[in-house]
């Protein structure tokens, strides 16, 4: 076990390493460049090169990456174009995205692995058939039109919810909800239709397998050999597929935010794009990029848990 | 259908297999109407010029904002301009990019994917570790990326979402190929001596094929969505090129007055993904041989 978690959690800070070098590489390769970006309307050749000196960019590539990411692991990512830590404005929007990410995965969860078994139990019935359609419509619809769609409906027409906004949680918990619970549906909507599919599918496959059908031939009620037996071994393949779905999640954090008018991390990637802020947008990258192996990592550890066969052969995916 | 009933004495394995596969996938209601569908969206696509009641950027400042009339069937935006035609032109960006995008994901990752699966050792394991490291990276986040280095279009946002799809396909074309490689007729055919490029082209290509089409139906409508939301956000399609991405971006100003201009384009968004999901659903059921009928 010890020597598996120890190998995931090498190979993770490998592609933590990789990634922070496409990350700078890329940011290298945008047009104007920092200089440009910092000078503004500013193209005098002297100025470019004194911004250029100040900031270390005339030295050599690896010398400045080396610097980059010296200063990161100590969790400094320089200064933003307006001069604040680029570290702080990340930490400081990030429980925003976090409170989000957790809203929606919590309610897509619930409602797709519900639905999954629900289907599974009920096989070809008519609950079947509604859990399977709302999953094909919960995948092919794009969730940023949903949200204009659930604004239309419940903020302009009908007055429940604020269209956009945020409040912070500390100051008004009950606004806030208000606030995130449009945003949590629509970003959750697009998961719980893949979790109820994947639910689904290995809820069919255990209630079929052998230890299942020794369970009923006990004589243990159904409730116990659904949720025990069944469930408990098909929430394995449930927690790979959150994990998986979390790249899904960030890109749809920064549409949601967008859409919503709310000040997380996703918003702050537009906002780096848009305003050519260099030094942010590659801290920005770089974080989302560190998250979603972390979060594989804690994914992988919680399923070698889940899963004793791993934890014993010390192999698995 | 009376020919498909004649069948001839002695059929190739192949041939008989297609029939089988057809035979199950018209047996689908939904399949074939979600077949019927993507084939309307992809002829709208081509026949936009000859179909559209009016050119994609031709106004009529008589109607701003007008409800749906018999002249305008779906109303018109606040220019003026007829919003099904729009519609209709608008999927032609819509159809590109999630056609093309799909294309180039498999370019770049069957082979790559392959690769991988075929050689093992070193070399899948430097594959692996990149396409970790491409995974890491959100395909909106490398679409932004994109978008920024190469300056927002159509072209490119087709090739951010056809290179954030191909990581996880080179994981699908890997294990394809892992499992392929154990097949007694690869090693039949390793026995007799034939090379890697034979092998590859000739046994594991033809028998992941139909692994490669469902995952394509998969991909064509996450694409779609892809390029709307890219285009929503202003780094794909460019106004005044007509495209359901842009379309909803400009309503998001007259969600009140004229929600319809946010209801119609985002209807043709998810009409078109239902239907190549449904598309891709039937294949995957026919083309799967433990499904019964």
């Amino acid at each position: 076990m010890g020597g598996f978690l120890l190998r995931k959690a090498g190979a993770a800070l490998i592609v933590v390493f990789l990634s922070s070098v496409v990350v700078f590489v890329g940011v290298r390769a945008l047009p104007g460049g920092p200089a440009q970006a910092l000078g503004g309307e500013n193209r005098d050749p002297d100025v470019v090169k004194a911004i250029n000196h100040e900031y270390g960019l005339d030295k050599p590539l690896p010398v400045q990456y080396v610097k980059w990411v010296s200063h990161a692991i100590r969790g400094d990512l320089g200064l933003d174009a307006r001069q604040l830590p680029v570290a702080h404005t990340i930490v400081t929007r990030i429980p925003i995205t976090l409170e989000l990410a957790f809203l929606s995965v919590l309610l897509g969860s619930l409602i797709g692995v519900t639905a999954g078994v629900i289907a599974s139990v009920r096989r070809g019935r008519a609950e079947d058939h509604a859990a399977t359609t709302f999953a094909l419509v919960g995948l092919s619809v794009p969730h940023f039109w949903l949200g204009l769609m659930m604004i239309i409906l419940f903020a302009v027409d009908l007055h429940w919810l604020p269209a956009s906004g945020y409040v912070s949680f500390r100051q008004d918990p009950l606004g806030n909800l208000e606030h995130m619970l449009m945003p949590a549906i629509v970003l959750g909507t697009g998961l719980s239709a893949v979790l109820m599919r994947q639910t689904r599918s290995s809820m069919l496959t255990s209630l079929n397998a052998d230890y299942v059908r020794t369970a009923r031939a006990k004589g243990l009620p159904e409730r116990i050999v659904v949720g025990k037996h069944a469930l408990r071994n098909s929430l394995i393949t449930v927690t790979t597929v959150i994990g998986l779905q979390l790249g899904a999640l960030i890109s749809g954090a920064v549409i949601t935010e967008q859409i919503f008018v709310i000040p997380g991390f996703g918003r702050l990637t537009l906002e780096a794009i848009n305003e050519r802020d260099y030094t942010l947008l590659q801290g920005v990258v770089l974080v989302a990029a560190a998250g979603y192996v972390i979060v594989n990592l804690l994914v992988d550890v919680v399923y070698s848990l889940l899963n004793p066969r791993i934890r014993v052969t010390g192999s698995g995916p | 259908m009376s020919y498909a009933d004649t069948s001839p004495a002695v059929m190739s394995p192949r041939a008989r297999r297609r029939r089988i596969v057809r035979r199950r996938f018209m047996r689908r209601p939904l399949a074939v109407a979600g077949f019927a569908v993507a084939t309307a969206f992809v002829l709208a696509a081509i026949l936009a010029p000859w179909i559209a009641p009016y050119g994609p950027g031709e106004t009529d400042f008589n109607a701003l904002l007008a409800p749906p009339s018999a002249q305008h069937l779906l109303g018109t935006d606040e220019l003026g301009r007829d919003v099904l035609s729009r519609i209709i032109w608008g999927s032609r960006a819509s159809i590109e990019a999630g056609v093309m995008a799909t294309l180039l994901a498999m370019l770049v990752a069957v082979p790559i994917g392959i690769l991988g699966g075929y050689y093992r050792g070193k070399v899948d394991a430097v594959i692996a570790r990149v396409t970790d490291v491409l995974l890491a990276f959100p395909f909106l986040i490398v679409a932004v990326g994109l978008a920024a280095i190469l300056g927002p279009s159509l072209t490119n946002a087709t090739i951010a979402l056809g290179i954030g799809a191909a990581p996880a396909l080179i994981r699908i074309a890997r294990g394809e190929t892992l499992a392929l490689r154990e097949e007694d007729y690869v090693r039949a055919a390793v026995a007799n001596g034939a090379s890697d490029g034979r092998i590859i082209l000739r046994h594991v290509l033809p028998n992941m094929s139909s692994t490669l089409i469902v995952q394509a139906t998969v991909l064509i409508p996450a694409a779609i969505i892809g390029e709307a939301v890219l285009s929503f956000l202003g780094l794909g399609v460019q106004p005044p090129t007509p495209s359901w991405g842009v379309m909803l971006a400009d309503a998001q100003s007259y969600l009140s007055e004229a929600p319809r201009l946010a209801i119609f384009p985002g209807l043709a968004i998810f009409f078109c993904s239902l239907s190549f999901n449904l598309l891709g659903d039937g294949l995957r059921d026919a083309l799967d041989p433990r499904t019964r009928r």
